[in-house]
């Protein structure tokens, strides 16, 4: 469970974040939405610890986010972002594999992992022993995933991974992630600003709006019930495009 | 050339303190390695200046100082008059030819050094000198032995009576306070003087342009285009007796040896020096041969000429350029990726140490070697600490930028994984950095290889020393004996150095 709790975040003189108290449920998956500059990717840098919050309190399963066990609790959470960050120099293998070699992992032990997760993503192995720029988009963001699951922590934090992809593939991902996400239980966090994205990850949806929340709950909720004017208009910037195409082709 | 240098009237060196600081710090196991050359216990050390006259008599210093059974080392040809000077203060060397002139005018400059007391001056400073070897060489004019007969000139006072003549000085001659302006006013010349370069000078005066050029009472050329040196009958022209200095303390260690050298007390009167000049410098003879033969003549000596075939002579200029390369480059990336990993982590010093890098290779590489010799002496040790500070720059740079130009996704990915700080460094950013780093090694390597050339001014041996006599012979042969090794050394370092780019980068960072 991840708990924020009165988390401002300041660059000068504008406010990233204000004042954003939220929880994310154990084994659930929550997205963050909004528009760009809404704070939603500025949340997840506090979550893992990139940058620090200039008030309140950012929390991992009960223990408050502090410079000394900044380092041990990234090793409970997988970070993915959108073009992955796949380090350049390193084998796909080598890739997934750094952060358990660096722990001292045997050789035996990493190979078991690493077979496990690449059935997981779904991965073909004969991948792993090439460098990112010699994969496609969706390769990358599979091996991201497993260099993410390694260490088979309780806490995926994704940000945008699917946002460079084309759409196709895009699908296709969306699918295993969603599976992967339930059949291990992992407590989400999902940033995107696509609402088709949110409405099919999101067991809850926290819809941001410059650096303050505008309202949380599932997606029916916020479609049934919206608590401003802002929250229809976000939702129908992105889906009345389709609807009107849908009303003309029926006449 | 032979009064004046660059390097001897160079202010006291700024850097001095860090410099002793940092090489005592880095080089001590070189300490222990004495250099080729270099005086060990049992080994006496006998320096010369870069021009021939000088080499012809720290060669006959050496021979005759074998001649006792002394094992002697020649370190011939060493980058100017204060550098020897400082060196044989520091006990680098044992002796070595100076002249009065250069004693009272340079490196006594500051001192008043009254008629008379140059002697008890040195002894002040721990040194001592022989008696004058013969001949005196000053600044002198001189006119075409014949044309000064059909005139029936002398002495400079006989120009007085033809102010037709067409005088043409050396440029520096002309601006020298003993040269031209101070010469008209004592003799009271009527001529105008314009001028020229040196050695266009002499092909002037056997053409007939010129009439009286200004020239060294014992150069070569004198013999060569047959000139007369006129005397110069009002005394204006300061003393620059050869002699030889020699530590106090040799005295007492090698008293064979003092004697040795005080055996060519006035055994060198101009004319023959200037024979032994032209026999090196216009017959291209060695000057250790030269040397050898005229002690064996004039003072019944058997000693043999060092000569090396041209071979022996490359193969020991090559190791000798390859551990001043190899070591001083070896520390500079020992030392500088440290460095630039600072410069790009520590906000604070970052700036500070590119500065310091900076400002270090703004110095000229020869001045930068000239400040190494005050305090670490002649040899290997002061030029492989000129050439790492020299080569530090472009790795610590490659390495700053390197890491700084490493995306900023990227480092995230890294921290967000959960690596220490120093896992980060070593498995990701490092790696992300070495093709940057290996391009700043390799600027480094060929800035170093042409850069150590420059060592042989300061006794470290190297290309540098067929360079060295090449120039001052006029030997193009002895020139390309040097530079042609030094770039197929540069061809082959950059070669070894791809290579290891090829085996050490994974494939997706190579080009």
């Amino acid at each position: 469970m991840i708990q924020l709790d009165a988390v401002t975040k300041r660059y000068g003189d504008a406010y990233a974040v204000r004042s954003i108290s939220m929880t994310a449920e154990a084994e659930q998956t929550t997205v963050l939405i909004g528009p760009s500059g809404s704070g939603k990717s500025t949340l997840l840098r506090l979550i893992i610890g990139l940058t620090q919050p200039d008030a309140g309190i950012v929390a991992v399963d009960g223990q408050q986010l502090t410079p000394t066990n900044v380092q041990s609790l990234r090793r409970r959470m997988g970070y993915v972002i959108q073009e992955g960050g796949l380090f350049p120099h390193l084998t796909g293998r080598a890739n997934a594999a750094l952060l358990a070699r660096h722990l001292g992992w045997s050789a035996d032990r990493i190979d078991a992992r690493i077979g496990k997760l690449t059935q997981l993503v779904q991965l073909d192995p004969d991948r792993l022993s090439q460098y990112p720029t010699e994969l496609s988009g969706g390769q990358r963001q599979r091996v991201s995933l497993m260099r993410a699951l390694m260490l088979d922590p309780d806490v995926l934090l994704l940000d945008e991974p699917l946002g460079a992809l084309d759409p196709m593939i895009r699908a296709d991902l969306q699918d295993d992630l969603r599976d992967i996400f339930r059949r291990l239980g992992k407590t989400v966090v999902f940033v995107t600003h696509n609402i088709g994205e949110a409405a099919f990850f999101g067991d809850r949806v926290v819809l941001l709006r410059e650096g303050q929340i505008e309202q949380t709950g599932s997606m029916t909720t916020l479609l049934d019930d919206p608590a401003s004017p802002f929250v229809t208009n976000f939702i129908q910037a992105q889906r009345a495009p389709l609807e009107q195409l849908s009303v003309e082709d029926r006449e | 050339m032979l009064h004046n240098s660059t390097l001897d009237s160079r202010p006291s060196p700024p850097l001095s303190p860090l410099v002793s600081l940092l090489s005592s710090l880095l080089l001590l196991p070189l300490l222990t390695a004495p250099a080729h050359g270099q005086a060990t216990d049992s080994t006496l050390a006998v320096g010369s200046k870069k021009f021939t006259e000088n080499v012809l008599l720290g060669w006959m210093g050496t021979h005759l100082m074998r001649a006792e059974g002394l094992s002697v080392t020649h370190r011939e040809e060493l980058g100017g008059s204060r550098f020897l000077w400082e060196a044989l203060r520091r006990g680098d060397i044992d002796a070595y030819p100076e002249y009065t002139g250069t004693l009272r005018q340079e490196l006594l400059a500051n001192v008043d050094v009254a008629p008379g007391a140059l002697a008890d001056t040195l002894a002040r400073y721990g040194i001592s000198m022989t008696a004058p070897l013969g001949f005196n060489n000053t600044y002198a004019l001189g006119m075409r032995a014949d044309h000064a007969d059909s005139l029936g000139i002398e002495t400079i006072s006989d120009l007085q009576a033809h102010p037709t003549l067409t005088l043409g000085f050396s440029n520096e001659f002309m601006e020298r306070s003993d040269g031209w302006p101070s010469l008209e006013r004592t003799y009271d010349l009527p001529q105008s003087a314009r001028g020229v370069d040196h050695d266009i000078a002499y092909r002037g005066l056997s053409s007939g342009q010129l009439d009286v050029i200004d020239l060294y009472s014992t150069d070569a050329e004198i013999q060569r285009y047959d000139l007369r040196v006129l005397r110069d009958d009002r005394n204006h022209f300061p003393d620059y007796e050869a002699v030889f200095l020699y530590r106090r303390d040799l005295t007492t260690r090698a008293p064979a040896a003092v004697a040795a050298l005080k055996r060519l007390d006035g055994r060198l009167p101009a004319d023959t020096m200037r024979r032994l000049n032209a026999r090196s410098q216009v017959d291209q003879v060695d000057e250790s041969e030269v040397a050898a033969d005229f002690v064996n003549q004039a003072l019944g000596l058997d000693a043999a000429a060092d000569t090396d075939t041209r071979w022996e002579r490359l193969r020991r200029h090559t190791g000798e350029h390859l551990v001043l390369v190899g070591i001083s480059l070896g520390l500079a990336i020992l030392f500088g990726i440290p460095l630039g990993i600072m410069a790009a982590k520590r906000r604070v010093l970052g700036p500070g140490i590119l500065a310091v890098v900076g400002v270090i290779y703004t110095i000229p590489a020869l001045a930068l070697l000239a400040m190494m010799v005050p305090p670490l002496g002649l040899g290997r040790v002061p030029a492989v600490t000129a050439l790492f500070l020299y080569s530090l720059l472009p790795v610590v740079w490659t390495t700053y930028t390197g890491l700084n130009d490493l995306s900023g996704p990227l480092l995230e990915s890294a921290e967000a994984l959960g690596l220490s700080a120093g896992a980060q460094l070593w498995r990701v950013e490092l790696p992300l950095a070495a093709r940057s780093i290996l391009a700043g090694i390799k600027i480094a390597a060929i800035i170093n290889i042409g850069a150590a050339t420059l060592g042989a001014l300061i006794g470290a041996g190297g290309y540098g020393q067929p360079i060295l006599t090449g120039i001052r012979r006029a030997n193009l042969g002895l020139i390309l004996e040097g530079t042609v090794p030094a770039a197929v050394l540069t061809i082959l370092a950059l070669a070894l150095l791809e290579g290891l780019e090829r085996g050490l980068l994974p494939r997706s960072m190579q080009s």
